[in-house]
């Protein structure tokens, strides 16, 4: 089965996120020992470095972007994006599913906010919203 | 105007909705958060594989800001922008006009006509629904 027809499901505090699985490259569990918190940049959510595979990768934390108070953060997911391999930290794995078990949304006018936001769509997996975390606008390679 | 209304309660306030507009009531239904959502909304709720988009229950007149989230009902209203709920910890029923009497208000309501409908002893304020969906777009 083709990556792309497959999503990653995971959480950010208590909210509902997903990526398509083609840009997934590892799930990293007990991470927090293993991130240098020297490097930081907040104006990019970049809260340290992660070594991985021979190289330094940065990883980026959106809760506090996102104004959601994430628990004891201890897994990454090493997403791959045209600006090279990044870590973003989530609170929970959630599992996977196929896209035909998702029913797409637009996020509806009412509830856009002007400014800047990672997401435009979701999609309702049993009965519970996860919103389609747009890659691109969470990671530029060093623009905000 | 000759119609019936749905009538609910929130923080201790009375409000009317047409009952042309009034697509459902749900029991305490789910209220799934939402990051960065603008200022008069609270979050959404998921009925029927649909997103619904809840208001705070500050968007309704003589209430605070957040209990929305203690509501134990949430009013289901059909809009040109889709279906939008709104938060109500009471629900009083549906009532013709003709059992109660309009009366004159004493100021001007975003949203909401400017006569109020009294029943039962209770001042209930009218959703116009058009201008109040209007009003949240805008802002």
């Amino acid at each position: 089965m083709d990556a792309n027809s497959r999503r990653l499901l995971f959480r950010i505090g208590t909210v509902g996120f997903y990526v398509d699985l083609g840009a997934l490259v590892e799930i990293r569990e007990q991470v927090t020992e293993q991130v240098d918190y020297g490097q930081v940049d907040p104006q990019l959510s970049v809260t340290g470095a992660l070594a991985f595979r021979r190289t330094m990768i940065p990883v980026i934390d959106l809760s506090e972007r996102l104004g959601l108070e994430s628990g004891l953060t201890d897994t990454a997911l090493v997403l791959h994006s045209s600006e090279g391999n990044w870590a973003l930290l989530v609170d929970r794995v959630e599992g996977f599913c196929s896209v035909p078990e998702m029913v797409d949304h637009p996020l509806p006018q009412l509830l856009q906010a002007p400014g800047w936001r990672c997401f435009h769509q979701l999609a309702i997996f049993n009965g519970a919203p996860f919103l389609r975390l747009e890659l691109s606008s969470c990671y530029a390679g060093g623009q905000p | 105007m000759n119609e019936r209304l749905g009538l609910f309660r929130m923080a201790a306030c009375s409000y009317a909705v047409p009952l042309g507009r009034l697509l459902r009531v749900i029991d305490n239904g789910r209220v799934e958060p939402l990051p960065l959502t603008p200022d008069r909304m609270s979050g959404m709720l998921i009925v029927d594989n649909r997103v619904v988009p809840l208001l705070d229950s500050a968007g309704l007149p003589g209430v605070e800001a957040g209990k929305e989230l203690g509501a134990g009902f949430q009013v289901l209203l059909a809009t040109e922008y889709g279906t939008i709920a709104l938060p109500a910890d009471t629900t009083v029923g549906i009532v013709a006009e003709t059992r109660g009497k309009w009366i004159a208000g004493d100021q001007d309501v975003t949203g909401f006509l400017p006569e109020y409908f009294y029943y039962r002893k209770n001042r209930f304020l009218v959703l116009n629904v058009d201008d109040f969906i209007m009003d949240l777009v805008r802002s």
